[in-house]
């Protein structure tokens, strides 16, 4: 059985700067009533992912995940630095990696359930659902029927910038449809990453 | 992106376009192109039900069907689900993107979502496996892997197969075996098929094969031979499917012998055994991710050395009779006496059943079911065989525990007879046959989807059972060893529905040698497409001692190399099917698509060539009416649903409109007319189930001629000639094989489902780390096994080969490896011996080994390839 860790905290410019506390991600579902895309977005498209700026890698301690939700304010992540080189991984090592913390089985949260002896993301406390994190999120054992979803990341010098989203996140039926978008999102610096439809 | 229904454009075939041009390879990774937005209908959208293709569980799913061009939208009132999207946790309204498909439905494309019905009484909540969750994988579509599709009736001419008419193929199959039985006798004419594509089709081709044509060379499924499955169970009259779900939640203790529910029959396990709280005692040489369960839940992990079953069974029981903790109230009330065994016709019963009185001498007369001895026999520490002994069946106060007993293939696939015996006889003694918290059953593999149209002429059989230990020769009588048969040259013309055969017996390198020779091996060959000179060469090949093999399939498979005739079946979605799961739920699977190409049901090809051999009784209008006949054939029985077809008949209904009324829930079996109603059965063999209209319904008691269960007499002496004989010697390790979570049987789905392809791109050896540490062996490595000890079917002693990409784990122990059974063209049983178990006549599965080496490297070592080497014990 896992460890459960519940020491992830979140990480956010905004919020670090306002001494928040991250209930924004561990609210995991807006109503359902809330679905209009509504805030300070408009320069932010619904077919193009935005960027997020989620930390400086030389600040990750190696096996300490840290939180984020990405692209939408209710979509809850995990960023970890694996200590092994994993597929998509960037940084030095190729070890950085960030993942959704919704089970796409049925929607669990795995979040506090990082196992960095063997770098899987599970079992999740519904069906028992375990994530490899070297191998793009693909099933150790999973009831899902997609691999868990993976951020695509990129490098800015030290900083890790958010830029989309391999997969589709759990609930969804489009990545950026539903709901506000993260704080401090902002547009794409080049043309994007697009949607790919299914 | 806007609310409102919207129409989508041409720029959805991207990623199907690049999935279908990936073939088979290691070159995993690169072409893992999950999406990001799925198609879901509008609220306008058509709704079937239908239940899963796969596991015996048999979740009911429903198919929504809409136009290509329109799609629905966010708003409850803009999708069929009445859903706000997104959608909250175990919504059971998700659409995962590997739910979704295009098809042909009349004609024109259409969208189709398969999800998992949380209105059903198994699925409750929309869960699923990893294998249901995937049905939108399934259906023929020429953009995807699924293009491989067979799709009209072929014939193998100068070696190719040319596309041929219906007419002139079914007047083929017909003439030849006509042939084969007025020459050499029914015999000479085969059939190997599958036990569970439906009782349409099952019914059919049994009613053609044992029915009209009577011969004795017919085997089914994982069977040499037309014989049961867990034997011992049934023998001791107990229905290994008694049980409903809700049964299962009762349990305070839970047995589980060779399977992990988790993997195999996930919803059982994750909707019923883990919510109803039991502990769980998991008996398997693996610790697979049901045994990691037990034991951080506080359940046990009986970690066996393969093949010990019968003495691990036998020794529990045996604790449990020197503390005098067995069940005597089930016993006194439920078992046998010696007066009723004298009314038991049975050899089997006669020579190994008998009372509760036999039973306990037995165990007590063989010092090898003493604990201390047993813990050596099997490798399981003493004091876990007196803990498992102590949580069965010590009386917790004035009460005992309500403990159940599962069994699957890890159990019966090797030692038939002594592993399945001592099972039931351990359940039995803990009073636990059919009642609620109380049941012996199995887990089972596939649904329940024979149906037969005519019982197997043992009598014409000449194979006899000889007593294992005392060498006796007696006239007991054995089903016909069907690969033997073949391989001895006997069979002219044989017949294969839905069975790749050749490759995943035991000894499979043999028998395919074997074929192989006898057809495309063979000096005659058909080098003409005219009907008259197809049948007169085919004719010329058998007449010089060959065979000609015709094959009813889907897609193309090993098999298919060596056939003369195929024929494309139509299947699950495309043709309206029934049969029932493992609660004996009869359901209907919906017709939803068209079939690809000119692909028929299996009924129709049967019904076709039976009519064209001279048979009558075969010309069917439709799917339903062969429903509607079979009825008569489950009359009395546990699957009896005549009464459905009659309530229809008095509601204006066919059987199969009567079943879509009946949606996903369906009815379980024996179902009868109560107070003018349909009316189910919630399980088999418990005395409280009453029957107030006096139907003489017989499902309260047991499968026996007093209707009292019987204790069978599960002997490790029957085994241990052949467990000495083959065990693993020097290097040698246990190479042992099953099922795994994804997968399901030969993979023609799975090898056409790419995300399924990427966790599992080859097949693998399971091995411990320090059997991989002592031959220099790390994940991701070539690995070859070579087993010189595998006799085949003839009695030849052959050597097996296999290759596999290693895969390290705890998950087996020191000694132990394990693999895919059947992964196509690397099909593990090629190491296993064809020794088949004394008393049933079956193979043993189990008993594979071999030196194990590395060959080099894989690409799946990579980081960026998508396999994953994480050891799944790991919770």
């Amino acid at each position: 059985m896992t460890d459960q860790k519940d020491s992830e905290f979140c990480f956010s410019r905004r919020l670090a700067m306002k001494g928040a506390a991250c209930g924004v991600m561990a609210a995991s579902f807006v109503p359902s009533d809330i679905v209009e895309a509504a805030t300070g977005e408009a320069d932010l498209s619904r077919d193009i992912y935005p960027e997020l700026r989620i930390g400086n890698a030389s600040a990750l301690i190696e096996g300490e995940p840290l939180a984020f939700a990405y692209p939408l304010k209710q979509q809850p992540n995990l960023l970890v630095k694996l200590g092994t080189t994993a597929r998509r991984g960037v940084g030095v090592d190729r070890d950085i990696v960030a993942y959704s913390t919704l089970c796409p089985h049925m929607g669990g949260s795995l979040r506090g359930r990082y196992r960095h002896d063997v770098n899987a993301l599970g079992p999740c406390p519904f069906h028992f659902s375990t994530f490899d994190l070297t191998k793009g999120g693909i099933p150790v054992h999973a009831q899902a029927t997609q691999n868990l979803p993976q951020i695509v990341l990129r490098l800015d010098g030290d900083e890790i910038v958010a830029v989309g989203v391999i997969g589709l996140i759990y609930g969804q039926r489009n990545n950026l449809e539903g709901g506000d978008f993260a704080e401090d999102a902002q547009k794409p610096s080049g043309s994007g990453r697009r949607l790919m439809r299914g | 992106m806007t609310d409102k229904p919207r129409r989508s454009l041409f720029d959805k075939s991207r990623r199907e376009f690049l999935t279908a041009a990936r073939t088979p390879s290691l070159d995993t990774g690169s072409y893992d192109l999950p999406v990001d937005e799925v198609p879901i209908p509008p609220a306008d959208a058509e709704v079937l039900p239908t239940a899963c293709e796969y596991c015996i569980v048999g979740c009911g799913y429903k198919v929504y069907r809409w136009p290509y061009h329109s799609e629905g939208g966010a708003k409850p009132d803009h999708n069929a689900f009445n859903e706000q999207f997104p959608t909250g946790p175990v919504s059971g309204k998700w659409v995962s993107p590997n739910m979704h498909n295009v098809v042909r439905h009349n004609g024109e494309p259409h969208h189709v979502v398969i999800l998992p019905d949380g209105e059903t009484a198994v699925n409750r909540k929309g869960n699923h496996s990893v294998r249901g969750g995937t049905l939108g994988l399934k259906p023929y579509n020429p953009k995807r892997p699924t293009a491989e599709r067979l799709q009209t009736p072929m014939v193998r001419s100068r070696g190719m197969l040319h596309a041929i008419s219906w007419e002139d193929a079914t007047t083929i199959a017909a003439e030849l075996g006509r042939y084969a039985i007025d020459k050499w006798g029914e015999e000479a004419w085969g059939i190997k098929y599958y036990s569970y594509q439906f009782w349409e089709n099952t019914y059919a081709l049994t009613k053609w094969a044992y029915g009209a044509v009577g011969t004795p060379a017919g085997a089914e499924h994982d069977k040499n031979t037309a014989a049961n499955d867990a034997t011992g169970v049934d023998d001791a009259g107990v229905d290994g499917f008694s049980y409903g779900y809700p049964d299962v939640m009762e349990a305070d203790v839970i047995v589980i012998s060779g399977s992990d529910p988790y993997e195999n029959h996930t919803i059982l396990f994750t909707e019923w055994m883990a919510p109803g709280g039991a502990k769980i005692i998991q008996i398997n040489p693996r610790k697979s991710p049901t045994a990691a369960y037990a034991e951080r839940t506080g359940g046990l992990h009986l970690q066996l050395t393969p093949g010990t079953d019968s003495v691990l069974n036998n020794a529990i029981a045996r604790y449990i009779l020197e503390q005098g903790w067995e069940d005597s109230d089930f016993i006194t009330n439920y078992t046998v006496s010696s007066e009723d065994m004298m009314k038991e016709t049975s050899w089997r019963r006669k020579r190994f059943g008998g009372p509760f009185e036999d039973y306990k001498a037995f165990i007590l007369s063989d010092d090898a079911y003493r604990i201390e001895n047993a813990a050596e026999i099997t490798g399981v520490p003493a004091e876990k065989l007196i803990l498992a002994a102590k949580m069965l069946a010590k009386p917790r106060g004035t009460l005992r525990p309500k403990a159940s007993f599962f069994l699957e293939k890890g159990n019966y696939w090797s030692f038939n007879f002594p592993n399945t015996s001592s099972f039931s006889g351990l359940a039995l003694l803990n009073g636990a046959s059919g009642r609620p918290g109380r049941i012996l059953g199995r887990l089972g593999g596939h649904q329940r989807g024979m149906m037969k149209g005519a019982g197997y002429p043992l009598k014409k059989s000449g194979d006899l059972f000889v007593h294992p230990v005392t060498g006796e020769k007696t006239e007991d009588k054995l089903p016909l060893h069907f690969d033997r048969h073949a391989m001895e040259g006997n069979l002219r013309y044989c017949h294969v529905i839905g069975h790749t055969w050749v490759t995943s017996m035991s000894a499979g390198q043999a028998l395919r040698e074997k074929i192989h020779s006898f057809t495309r091996g063979h000096e005659k060959q058909v080098d003409s497409l005219d009907r008259d000179e197809i049948i007169a060469q085919l004719k010329a090949r058998m007449d010089a001692g060959g065979m000609a093999l015709v094959v009813q399939e889907i897609y193309p498979n090993d098999l298919t190399e060596y056939v003369d005739l195929v024929l494309p079946a139509a299947t699950w979605g495309e043709t309206d099917l029934t049969r029932a799961q493992g609660e004996r739920r009869l359901r209907i699977y919906s017709k939803f698509y068209d079939a690809p190409g000119s692909a028929k049901p299996d009924w129709w090809i049967v019904g076709q060539i039976a009519t064209k051999m001279g048979y009558e009784g075969f010309a069917w209008k439709d799917g339903n009416a062969v429903f509607e006949e079979a009825a008569a054939r489950s009359k009395g029985g546990h699957y009896d649903y005549t009464q459905v077809i009659e309530f229809a008949r008095s509601n204006g209904l066919s059987g199969h409109e009567q079943l879509r009324a009946l949606s996903t829930t369906g009815i379980q079996l024996p179902a009868r007319v109560v107070d003018g109603k349909l009316t189910g059965t919630v399980r088999l063999h418990d005395k409280a189930i009453t029957d107030p209209e006096n139907h003489n319904w017989n499902v309260t008691k047991h499968k026996t001629k007093s209707g009292k269960a019987i204790f069978m007499r599960g002997d490790w002496r029957m085994a241990e000639p052949i467990f000495e004989e083959f065990k693993p010697k020097d290097d040698e390790l246990w190479v042992l094989n099953g099922r795994i979570n994804h997968i399901w049987q030969t993979m023609y789905d799975d090898l056409r489902k790419p995300y399924i392809r990427e966790r599992w791109p080859m097949n693998w050896l399971f091995i411990n780390f320090e059997d991989a540490k002592a031959r220099g062996i790390e994940s991701g490595d070539l690995v070859h096994v070579t087993n010189d000890q595998v006799r085949d079917q003839l009695g030849r002693m052959t050597k097996g080969v296999l290759s596999l990409v290693a895969y390290l784990t705890d998950e087996v122990a020191p000694g132990v490896t394990y693999t895919y059974a059947f992964y196509p063209g690397q099909n593990s049983n090629t190491v296993v011996p064809a020794v088949v178990d004394p008393v049933t006549a079956v193979y043993n599965y189990k008993i594979g080994k071999g030196r194990v080496e590395k060959a080099g490297e894989t690409p799946l070592k990579s980081v960026d390839s998508a396999m994953s080497f994480i050891p799944r014990s790991i919770g």
